[in-house]
């Protein structure tokens, strides 16, 4: 890696993550990250930033099952969907994570200008997360407004405000205007995740690796420090 | 080896899995290929 210098000690540290609700591996990417975090003792120097990249971005708005969604969009058949499925399954689960099979998958534009909303509001990465968690646990369908108005309104944020953007077309330009970006920075793979505007991971990283990354950033954590 | 983009190193060490930013396909590192596992 390029050598570089950490921040000084306590300095906050921002995270961006470009991510999509269907992607999976955003979701056990997410966790990894999480756990990297918490493993230092500082851990609440790092807040994590969302940032929209549809994968899909001529998905239906009627949501459809993964099967259908995945040969729309790609071909196979549906043996080859579920090979594929119980395997990741078999990944999320491995980490302690829910992973349902049964899940929907339809546009999330609309999703994404949410989360922009989310982000004006400091409340950006528990909102997208919340969703993303009980999509895959295939206990929330986050295509329906009401219930990512009763996200936004558990996360603290305002379900009303939630519905109006929903029925308008706020938030368009910034959804793809991230996408953009995220190109534009090389994501290469996602998630995508960059840390400080100074390294960034494409793909789901390994704990260790996500720790590794948060070091070169942040510096070590204190207790390894030596004086 | 890591490459550098306008100030930003991007790391170059293999995920263990991630989905292409331009067609939507999702891929396992097994170690030595590439299996598709999801779309979106």
């Amino acid at each position: 890696m390029v050598e570089q210098v950490a921040k000084p000690e306590g300095a906050r540290v921002v995270i961006e993550v470009w991510s999509d609700l269907g992607c999976p591996w955003c979701y056990v990417g997410k966790h990894r990250l999480q756990t990297a975090i918490a493993q230092r003792p500082d851990a609440d120097r790092f807040e994590i930033i969302m940032r929209s990249f549809e994968l899909d971005p001529g998905a239906p708005q009627e949501p459809e099952k993964n099967e259908k969604s995945f040969i729309r969009a790609h071909g196979g058949t549906a043996a080859h969907v579920l090979r594929a499925e119980r395997q990741m399954q078999a990944i999320a689960r491995k980490e302690g994570l829910e992973f349902s099979l049964d899940r929907l998958n339809a546009n999330t534009f609309d999703l994404h200008r949410v989360v922009q909303y989310a982000n004006d509001q400091g409340r950006g990465f528990e909102f997208f997360s919340h969703v993303q968690d009980g999509f895959f646990a295939g206990t929330l369908s986050p295509y329906a407004p009401d219930t990512l108005a009763g996200v936004a309104e558990t996360v603290g944020l305002d379900g009303q405000r939630v519905r109006e953007i929903l029925a308008s077309n706020e938030y368009a330009n910034r959804v793809r205007a991230d996408r953009t970006e995220g190109l534009g920075l090389g994501a290469a793979g996602v998630p995508f995740v960059v840390l400080d505007r100074r390294v960034a991971a494409p793909g789901a990283q390994k704990v260790p690796v996500y720790g590794q990354l948060l070091e070169q950033v942040a510096g070590p954590v204190p207790s390894e420090r030596v004086s | 080896m890591n490459e550098t983009k306008d100030g930003l190193e991007i790391v170059a060490i293999p995920s263990s899995g991630w989905c292409d930013p331009d067609t939507g396909t999702c891929y396992i590192d097994t170690g030595d290929a590439a299996t598709t596992v999801d779309e979106q």
